[in-house]
């Protein structure tokens, strides 16, 4: 029967063959199940003898059965004859990321590579965090850099009151206010990025809108300079744009840095303004309770949509915030 | 700023062909581009303004960065006139100096005086406010000349303004003067608005033979609001708003003293100098060891010295004097910022931080969200990002902007699926099916973060196929314990640990459904743990149920019966069909499948069977429902 039963198996030439054969041996009535079955009525020594044996058969042809199965299963993956291959294949229903979203996530993945942490802040903020305590001071033509939209004032019968100075709320207009926010809670040394979405008070056009979004940097220990500061930024350039891009450092005025500079990007012949940055003044390490004897650091800003723009060849910022599928749907 | 580079030129010698001054200029100052032949348009930075924003300024940072030789330029001498008499009455004005000159010829100007102003941007007007001009922009300083014939009175006041006083300025514009505001007046009254505009009443006309020239200062936080309340932003309110040094008045005086006498004739017989509050001296001390710790660069003392005397600053030993007209420099950190942008930024090296390692990670809140995006994409969803604003007439209570752009973006969206519906309607025009979602910032009043998620199918099913995919959202983020609740016909909330976690909704025949979920609360909700459980050993049993049910009868209540009713191995419950037929009488069919699975063992027919029959009774006897 195990001679039998293995040529059968040998000789199957697709499963349906094989599964009969199964059947007939091993199956609830098979040959084999019967021989098994019927060890009940023998005696214990009989029984012991022939059921060793018929177990050790039913193992062998159980392995056979795979063994041929998988064979069958090979054969058969082979493409069959008659189909067009050229036919369009069956669209798939992909979604798709904002490309802000994967620019921010690749900006991201770079920063935290370089150990820097990844935190957030309210977009409505309070004059004091999001000018005075960055030291630019009320009626200064150096707020003029940061068009605000202010919130109307909360009316005295909803539970309002007249705000104090420095209370009055607007919309933040630079992710920097997190610089306070984080320090007045946390202690050097520490290097974060924030991103997160900031707004402006101005007209649109195809390179300016009222919202858009910038990442914040902001590294802090007991010896962070200068060329440190150009270390952080280059590699996270290189990596970014996926090789090694011209910059250029020139010398610029941020009140909440000293020295304050901004970096440009060479792209094609001509130079982009990409990122202000600077030594943290110490009078923002003052607002926040720092011994700036003891800490130094460097900040920077950089534009999500300006790095996006360059990155895919978008021609205007206003596609991002347009809800417009047939852009989104690209990326 | 533009500057004509031929007339910078008079003032440093040995200039760079513009193309490069200006390369120079935007690596060690400011950033500089060449228009037009021969002009230079200078961004001179918002804390310059008293050093830099003028011929002077730029040429003695240009000889400091090219190392040139600044030419000696000729200033006339002070000297004091009794018959000027000047009283100052307000703290706003912490300098007058006002000077009187006879025999003043007025004319037109010289070719050189009219093409320095051009290549400035300035009409040139004759020949003695043409100098007024031209010597600020030499120096920095404003200054303004009165026809001293139409002086009422023989004292000039500075004072504030009082309510109800006006001054036509000479562009025959009237303005209505605040007592916050200052004023230069004489007996009769306001001659001009003080560093912002002149007045008509005592212009400079082809008749004037006897002049008062003043040159003052004016503090920046006074002007800069004035200037902003009255809307009149001029040349001279925009460098005194940068509230420039009062020692640019000496040199203002100076060389306007002897280009008057040059071109106009006139003689200077001096004046009076009300200087009320001199700025103190600035001694800094200089950290050499700080220099190098700060910037990475190590340069010799001496090199350090050499750069900054380059550029006016006196030193005593470790002390550096800053020139009074460097208003910007108030602490160690701005000198280090003079030299290193001497060596420019460029020329730092480039160094690794030398940190220790500290676990980096992101907030909580933002690997939710990039759960919820990478979620939403695999399940075919399109991101969006909408403005934080929304119409004014689009919701009823929400937080306005004091100052908006546009009646259409005059509140902070209280919601995100106010703009997201606009998205539906507008993707509509070209997809026939939209799924879209917006992870967002809202305000109503508090800022809350929220999913918004909008589904437009062209046919019905919009609401289920949401619902499902909130649902299959949840699994994910591993969210087990959570209901649903109707809220109204259209509305479904999603509630879990007594909280309202958002809520569905559907639109236009359940074409078209939004839902809104607060992810603030999610990220407290959300459990991440999933534990492995054992793959089945023993075959599950599946019987089906057919339900006849009145349309008062929810799903919902039907679930919560079965459940309470079946025994522990009823594994799975699932609506396979729903369906409406005439002869059910406005009924509805439902068939319902129950999936039995234990793990000890093999079910049998006869215990499955007792279990679907339990459950059948408990329908029954419940709700409004036949077993078909």
């Amino acid at each position: 029967m195990r001679k039998r039963a293995g040529q059968s198996i040998g000789e199957a030439k697709d499963a349906e063959t094989l599964e009969k054969v199964r059947v007939k041996y091993l199956g609830r009535n098979g040959e084999l199940t019967k021989i098994l079955r019927s060890l009940a009525s023998r005696p214990l020594r009989e029984r012991r003898e022939i059921g060793l044996a018929a177990n050790k058969i039913k193992q062998e042809l159980l392995q056979l059965f795979d063994q041929k199965l998988s064979q069958i299963k090979a054969v058969n993956f082979r493409p069959g004859a008659g189909l067009d291959l050229t036919l369009p294949g069956k669209k798939v229903r992909a979604g798709h990321f904002h490309p802000l979203t994967l620019v921010e996530n690749r900006i991201r993945e770079i920063f935290l590579g370089l150990n820097f942490s990844v935190v957030e802040g309210p977009e409505v903020e309070t004059e004091h965090n999001n000018f005075e305590a960055l030291n630019i001071p009320n009626d200064h033509p150096a707020r003029d850099l940061w068009s605000t939209f202010y919130l109307k004032d909360q009316q005295p019968e909803t539970g309002g009151r007249k705000p104090e100075a420095g209370e009055r709320k607007l919309l933040r207009t630079h992710t920097s206010p997190m610089q306070i926010r984080y320090m007045l809670i946390h202690q050097p040394p520490f290097q974060i990025i924030v991103p997160g979405r900031v707004f402006r008070y101005e007209a649109t056009d195809s390179s300016h809108e009222i919202n858009f979004y910038q990442i914040e940097g902001l590294m802090v220990g007991q010896n962070i300079s200068l060329a440190n500061f150009k270390y952080v930024v280059s590699q996270f350039f290189n990596r970014f744009f996926g090789k090694p891009v011209p910059l250029r450092f020139r010398p610029s005025y941020f009140p909440f840095v000293e020295p304050g500079l901004e970096v440009d990007l060479r792209l094609g012949d001509q130079w982009l303004e990409i990122m202000g940055a600077g030594l943290v003044h110490p009078k923002v390490f003052e607002a926040v309770r720092y011994n700036h004897q003891q800490w130094q650091g460097f900040a920077f800003g950089l534009g999500t949509d300006r790095l996006a723009m360059l990155k895919y060849g978008i021609d205007d910022i206003r596609l991002f915030y347009s809800g417009d599928l047939r852009f989104v749907r690209q990326f | 700023m533009k500057f004509s580079y031929k007339l910078l030129g008079q003032f440093v010698g040995g200039l760079p062909k513009i193309e490069k001054a200006a390369d120079w200029l935007t690596l060690h100052l400011f950033e500089t581009k060449v228009i037009g032949k021969n002009v230079l348009e200078v961004e001179i930075l918002p804390n310059r303004y008293s050093d830099a924003a003028s011929y002077l300024g730029l040429a003695r940072e240009m000889a400091a960065i090219t190392d040139k030789k600044l030419n000696n330029l000729k200033f006339a001498r002070f000297k004091k006139y009794q018959q000027v008499k000047v009283k100052v009455e307000t703290k706003a004005c912490r300098r007058l100096m006002a000077c009187y000159f006879d025999g003043i010829k007025i004319g037109p100007s010289p070719r050189w005086l009219i093409e320095a102003l051009l290549s400035s941007g300035q009409q040139p007007i004759n020949n003695l406010v043409d100098v007024t001009n031209y010597v600020t922009l030499e120096t920095g300083q404003p200054l303004h000349a009165f026809d001293f014939d139409k002086l009422a009175g023989s004292v000039l006041f500075v004072r504030q303004a009082k309510r109800g006083e006006r001054v036509t300025t000479l562009e025959n514009k009237t303005y209505q003067l605040e007592p916050s505001m200052v004023v230069l007046a004489d007996a009769q009254g306001p001659l001009d608005i003080a560093g912002i505009k002149g007045g008509r009443r005592a212009e400079i006309t082809n008749a004037t033979r006897k002049i008062l020239l003043t040159a003052g200062n004016f503090t920046g936080p006074d002007i800069y609001r004035t200037a902003k309340e009255i809307g009149l932003v001029t040349d001279a309110a925009s460098r005194f708003s940068h509230d420039i040094s009062p020692a640019l008045v000496d040199w203002g005086m100076g060389r306007a003293t002897l280009l008057i006498k040059q071109l106009c004739g006139g003689r200077g017989r001096g004046g009076v100098d009300k200087y009320l509050e001199k700025p103190p001296r600035r001694l800094l001390k200089f950290h050499f060891d700080k220099f190098e710790k700060l910037t990475g660069l190590s340069l010799k003392k001496s090199q350090i010295i050499a750069y900054l005397k380059k550029l006016g600053f006196g030193l005593k030993g470790n002390l550096v004097e800053a020139p009074a007209e460097r208003t910007d420099i108030e602490i160690f950190e701005d000198l280090v910022e003079e030299v290193v942008r001497l060596v420019g930024y460029n020329n730092l090296p480039v160094q690794a931080p030398v940190v220790s390692l500290k676990p980096a990670g992101a907030e909580e809140q933002l690997i939710l969200k990039d759960n919820l995006r990478r979620a939403l994409v695999s399940f075919g969803w399109d991101e969006v990002y909408n403005y934080s604003f929304v119409p004014s007439d689009s919701a009823k209570e929400a937080v306005a902007l004091a100052n908006p752009i546009s009646r259409s973006l005059a509140l902070l969206r209280p919601s995100l699926l106010i703009n997201l519906a606009v998205n539906l309607d507008d993707n509509r025009r070209f997809f026939k099916e939209v799924r879209i979602f917006e992870i967002g910032k809202v305000f109503n009043p508090a800022e809350k973060l929220m999913l918004g998620l909008a589904i437009a199918t062209g046919q019905r099913g919009a609401f289920f196929e949401l619902k499902g995919a909130v649902e299959q959202l949840f699994e994910w983020l591993g969210l087990v314990d959570y209901s649903f609740r109707e809220e109204t016909e259209a509305r479904l909330a999603i509630e879990s640990d007594h909280q309202r976690l958002g809520s569905l909704m559907h639109q236009a025949g359940d074409q078209a459904a939004l839902a809104e979920i607060d992810l603030d609360k999610l990220l407290i909700l959300v459990e991440e743990e999933k534990s492995f459980e054992p793959l089945a050993k023993y075959p599950t049993v599946m019987r089906d149920l057919s339900l006849l049910v009145t349309p008062a009868v929810r799903f919902s209540e039907i679930l919560s019966l079965i459940q309470k009713a079946a025994p522990r191995y009823l594994n799975d419950v699932d609506l396979i069909d729903s369906y409406e037929d005439e002869k059910f009488a406005g009924r509805r069919g439902l068939t319902i499948r129950l999936v039995f699975l234990a793990p000890d063992r093999t079910l049998t027919d006869k215990e499955v069977g007792l279990a679907v029959k339990k459950i059948s009774t408990a329908l029954v006897d419940n709700l409004d429902i036949e077993i078909r």
